[in-house]
């Protein structure tokens, strides 16, 4: 496992390449991609990984991945570099890392709201509002329908949650009767 | 002739034999029988003395005994006061003794007790809480309308306007 300092790093430095180039949104599309088809094939990260097999068919490995994906020169050239560095394996964690840094320069803050029922559409752009005005940055809102809830939103905004559930009120009711 | 002359004249020399066999002896015996007497008194002189003062030792040997007595029964005496004072004092210290371990186990009891009620307490508190808890929750589920569903979602988001920024 790499190290989210080291992914970070990789990540501010692309960040750095590609903001002024406007190649930031591409760049992310085809990392994520790429980290998609690493997470369904556990062996290519198992290759990359491997200090047994030679540097030059790793090389052509990845060619031959940078090809069928069609990702662009920027994208390219940074899997090469992650090469050279024994990186590509960790890909996943860099674009991860690459995705929160892309979010955090253009403002956006994901947001993952839980609801025992589908928003409904005025709600959500209520919400949506609300939840801007409480951050002061763009939201990216990820719904997620939670049956196990009974009613109420929580929502959380990077490690802070807010709980407006029944659950949590219930919850607050028992540590009231039990002290 | 059997008068006193006849006598004389048949026995007188026996007569005269024995006195001078009596002087001769006496003559003999006189200083070695006065020597042996006169020791002999010195003699039982000398023991009477020390029957005198093997008398008088025992006397005082007897008084010494009676006083010796006189005291024994003193330091007995002084010697039942002294061990019914420890007796005393020992069954003193050991009734606070057992006073204090009796206090001690007793106060350790009460909290025992006040700890087991307390958690009984609890215990029964608890599952009371959550035995309502759960039939509301049970009910929530149930009578939740999708109305009511909107005014959570509506009282949330007004609450979040209230979170300090």
């Amino acid at each position: 496992m790499i190290p989210t300092r080291v992914a970070r790093r990789y990540a501010r430095a692309l960040a750095e390449y590609t903001f002024p180039r406007q190649e930031h949104g591409v760049v992310n599309d085809e990392l994520r991609a790429l980290a998609e088809v690493f997470r369904e094939t556990p062996l290519l990260g198992e290759v990359f990984a491997n200090p047994v097999i030679p540097r030059a068919q790793k090389e052509r490995l990845l060619q031959t991945l940078i090809e069928r994906t069609g990702v662009g020169r920027t994208t390219a050239t940074f899997l090469h570099l992650l090469l050279r560095n024994y990186r590509v394996q960790h890909l996943e964690a860099i674009a991860r890392a690459f995705a929160e840094e892309v979010d955090r320069r253009l403002g956006i803050v994901n947001v993952e709201v839980r609801t025992a029922r589908p928003l409904p559409d005025d709600e959500r752009q209520q919400l949506h509002r609300r939840l801007e005005e409480l951050t002061g940055k763009t939201v990216r809102l990820r719904e997620i329908v939670d049956e196990r809830l009974l009613g109420g939103v929580q929502a959380r905004v990077d490690s802070e949650v807010y709980d407006g559930s029944l659950d949590a009120r219930l919850e607050a009711l028992r540590r009231q009767l039990l002290r | 002739m059997n008068g006193p002359l006849g006598l004389v004249g048949s026995g007188l020399p026996r007569v005269v034999n024995f006195l001078i066999f009596v002087a001769a002896l006496y003559y003999l015996l006189r200083k070695p029988a006065s020597d042996f007497f006169r020791q002999r008194a010195r003699a039982i002189a000398r023991e009477l003395e020390e029957a005198r003062r093997a008398r008088e030792a025992a006397a005082r040997e007897l008084e010494q005994a009676r006083a010796r007595a006189a005291r024994v029964d003193e330091e007995v005496a002084a010697l039942r006061a002294r061990a019914e004072q420890e007796a005393e004092a020992e069954y003193e210290r050991l009734w606070r003794e057992a006073h204090a371990e009796a206090e001690k186990i007793r106060a350790l009891a009460e909290r025992e007790i006040e700890m087991a009620r307390r958690a009984a307490e609890m215990e029964l508190k608890a599952f009371l809480v959550e035995r309502a808890l759960a039939r509301a929750r049970a009910v929530l589920r149930q009578q939740l309308t999708e109305e009511d569903h909107r005014r959570l979602i509506a009282q949330f988001i007004e609450e979040l306007a209230e979170v300090p920024r």
